[in-house]
């Protein structure tokens, strides 16, 4: 496999992430003309869109009723999902986590809090 | 020449307070990397300087006497460590090996259960749970996955959610869970490296920052996305999570982005790469002591 072909294989990866985020953010049934435009500046080509979304469907992530004369999309929830979840919320909060996973934030402190409301407010 | 043991048991608390130089005049990749190094060579001291002086204090037992054939005389010459030193030395290694495997047991019994989590399907590398709260963290392992709950997702803008997920795909592609791995035992074998332990955990944290910034090109962005994360996480159900120090330390992440990027200055750091060379040396002194010892032992 070529340099070329490894890097857009990741590529598809990250996208399918993006698309995946987008639909459990908005949480309602969206089609593909409305996901591309969610994804904001970075968006890929609408066509793209399309072909990941089918990607996803095709691995039963996601749900798809008929609109119109297009496909909305909504994501898969099952039973497993509220286990793992679950589970996770159990694990997560266990005790020396640091070398098991790293997290995005852990919590925050009072004093910090006001100083990053005040960081976002002036740009909002 | 017995006085190298003892050098060897100084240096993880020289190397410790070299910690945060390294941290402030590197760039967090090459930081976390010398703090690594750091706290490997700390911890492999400790663990030779205490083999070391129990090989030699114990020698004098009257048990290992008869066993080797060896005369005390010759023994008494070649290891000057007195017997109350070697059961001591032999009792703090006892305790910082039940430590460590107390710590690699805890570790594969959670990243077993959270094997559960792994095997969700994943769209890409993330995974999405269902749960109100934001939490987000990057899952080690093979295959590595992106775990993020739809709390978080609908907290972060779409820009802003793009910076979460390579902050995330940062700590998977530059495998920093080794690093973490690796401070977590060196600060199980001595607790005193749990000051390193934790520079190397902000370092990590700083590094996928940087990462994350380069990616979607915008240091500004990426630090409000980790100001609105932050503030998510602060309506968290349950008890605060045990790792405070990180805690304390979103502000300073976020400082750290808002400024220009970091570079390194490698000069401020030849202290720490001194005193981690001298280190070694003493290690390979030590070594040799403890085959001179063994020669006369068992002769």
């Amino acid at each position: 496999m070529g340099e070329h072909a490894r890097d857009q294989r990741r590529e598809s990866g990250a996208l399918e992430a993006e698309v995946m985020a987008v639909l459990w953010a908005e949480g309602v049934p969206m089609t593909a003309g409305q996901v591309h435009t969610a994804l904001g500046a970075s968006a890929p080509v609408y066509k793209t869109v399309l072909t990941v979304l089918g990607r996803l469907h095709g691995k039963g992530l996601l749900e798809r009723e008929r609109v119109g004369r297009a496909h909305a999309y909504v994501p898969r929830r099952g039973p497993a999902d509220e286990v793992a979840s679950e589970m996770n919320q159990a694990l997560v909060r266990g005790a020396d986590r640091f070398a098991v996973l790293q997290r995005f934030v852990d919590g925050l402190d009072p004093d910090d809090e006001r100083a990053l409301r005040d960081l976002l407010d002036s740009r909002d | 020449m017995y006085f190298t043991v003892y050098v060897l048991l100084l240096a993880p608390a020289v190397l410790v307070a070299a910690g945060p130089t390294v941290s402030r005049y590197l760039a967090p990749a090459a930081a976390v990397r010398v703090l690594t190094c750091l706290t490997a060579v700390a911890a492999g001291a400790t663990v030779w300087a205490l083999t070391v002086l129990a090989v030699g204090g114990l020698a004098h037992t009257a048990q290992v006497q008869a066993y080797a054939h060896s005369s005390p005389r010759r023994l008494a010459a070649a290891d000057p460590v007195p017997y109350g030193f070697g059961v001591i030395a032999a009792a703090l290694l006892a305790t910082a090996l039940v430590r460590l495997a107390a710590t690699r047991w805890h570790r594969a019994r959670e990243l077993r259960a959270l094997d559960a989590v792994r095997a969700r399907p994943a769209a890409g590398d993330l995974i999405v749970l269902p749960a109100d709260h934001a939490d987000a963290y990057a899952l080690p392992g093979r295959p590595g996955r992106i775990v993020v709950t739809v709390g978080m997702l609908r907290a972060l803008p779409v820009d802003e959610r793009a910076v979460l997920l390579a902050h995330e795909r940062a700590h998977l592609t530059h495998h920093h869970h080794r690093y973490a791995a690796i401070a977590q035992a060196a600060a199980a074998l001595n607790p005193l490296l749990g000051r390193l332990r934790d520079e190397i955990a902000f370092g990590v944290e700083r590094w996928a920052d940087e990462a994350a910034a380069e990616a979607v090109a915008s240091r500004e962005l990426a630090a409000r996305s980790l100001a609105r994360a932050a503030l998510a996480t602060t309506c968290l159900p349950g008890p605060p999570p045990a790792l405070a120090y990180l805690r304390h330390r979103i502000a300073a992440r976020v400082g750290a982005l808002r400024a220009t990027g970091p570079t390194s200055r490698r000069r401020r750091v030849w202290p720490a790469a001194v005193a981690a060379l001298a280190t070694a040396v003493a290690l390979a002194d030590a070594t040799v002591a403890l085959v001179r010892c063994l020669n006369t032992l068992l002769p």
